[in-house]
């Protein structure tokens, strides 16, 4: 990012997408991507799904922009809500749709990092895969808290909790989790 | 507590990479026409009636329900007290405060 973009506060580039700036949704794109794509892959299946949330999160943040007022809530938090309901729709179109979310990702190639790639997919799969088995909102504030770093009353914020709430999912979430990865550890070492 | 760690760092491990290029560039080229196909055409209707959505409140709501319970009270003992006696008749001005005191 350059450095005379990376000084522009959200909040200034928000009121500016508001008003059709493109050169701003560029900047906030390019800023938030990244954190954006990885929330959804933790939530939804396959590199392809998580693509179109991201593409639908800022689909969003372009239309709702004018509807963004400085200083109700900070803009990550308007941002990860989106990104929060955008997860929850596809769950929801998916539940309905199953054969879209068994499509099969691509395999790492046979370059120098190819087994150490590999190495790394397979144990994120493994973790992914034990994700999957929660409910949806233990797994999200699993992904909000522990994937993205939120704090818990960051993340009570983004999912419209209280922050008592929020730690009682993660709790629950930690002991499912626990005994899915123990057990799995135990049956093959 | 050394299990909670084992399975926060775990999932803090995971590393799905960065977005892809190809996605970002989508984004910026695509994402700007797709929304203004998709952004509603009354869009001055219905701004006040999302803003009048977002702002209507629990809190809200609350003070108008309590400030009908007390006109349709004081209504209620004007009109059943005849006026005469009790708060009706204070409300309506049949009698004084030093009456009732």
């Amino acid at each position: 990012m350059q450095p005379q973009t990376a000084s522009i506060k959200d909040e200034d580039l928000m009121t500016r997408v508001a008003a059709g700036d493109r050169m701003a949704f560029d900047i906030l794109a390019k800023r938030h991507i990244n954190r954006i794509y990885g929330i959804a892959r933790a939530m939804v299946k396959g590199q392809a799904q998580a693509e179109d949330v991201a593409q639908e999160v800022f689909t969003r943040l372009w239309i709702y922009a004018p509807r963004w007022e400085t200083g109700k809530a900070a803009f990550t938090t308007w941002l990860y809500r989106i990104v929060v309901n955008c997860c929850h729709d596809h769950l929801r179109k998916t539940k309905v749709d199953r054969t879209a979310s068994e499509i099969p990702e691509d395999l790492p190639g046979d370059g120098p990092n190819g087994e150490a790639l590999l190495a790394e997919r397979q144990k994120n799969e493994k973790v992914r895969a034990a994700l999957d088995t929660l409910p949806e909102r233990q797994k999200l504030a699993v992904t909000l808290c522990y994937f993205q770093g939120l704090t818990n009353p960051e993340a009570a914020e983004v999912m419209e909790m209280h922050v008592k709430a929020l730690e009682g999912l993660l709790v629950r979430a930690r002991k499912s989790l626990r005994s899915l990865l123990e057990d799995e550890r135990a049956r093959y070492g | 507590m050394a299990e909670h760690d084992t399975i926060e760092e775990q999932i803090r491990s995971m590393n799905f990479g960065p977005a892809p290029d190809d996605l970002l560039a989508r984004i910026t080229t695509v994402v700007p026409h797709l929304a203004q196909e998709k952004r509603p055409a009354n869009a001055g209707f219905s701004q006040v009636l999302q803003r009048f959505a977002a702002e209507w409140s629990y809190g809200l709501s609350l003070k108008i329900a309590a400030l009908a319970i007390v006109a349709v009270m004081g209504v209620a003992m004007g009109h059943g007290g005849g006026h005469e006696n009790g708060i009706g008749g204070l409300l309506f001005g049949d009698i004084g405060v030093e009456d009732i005191i």
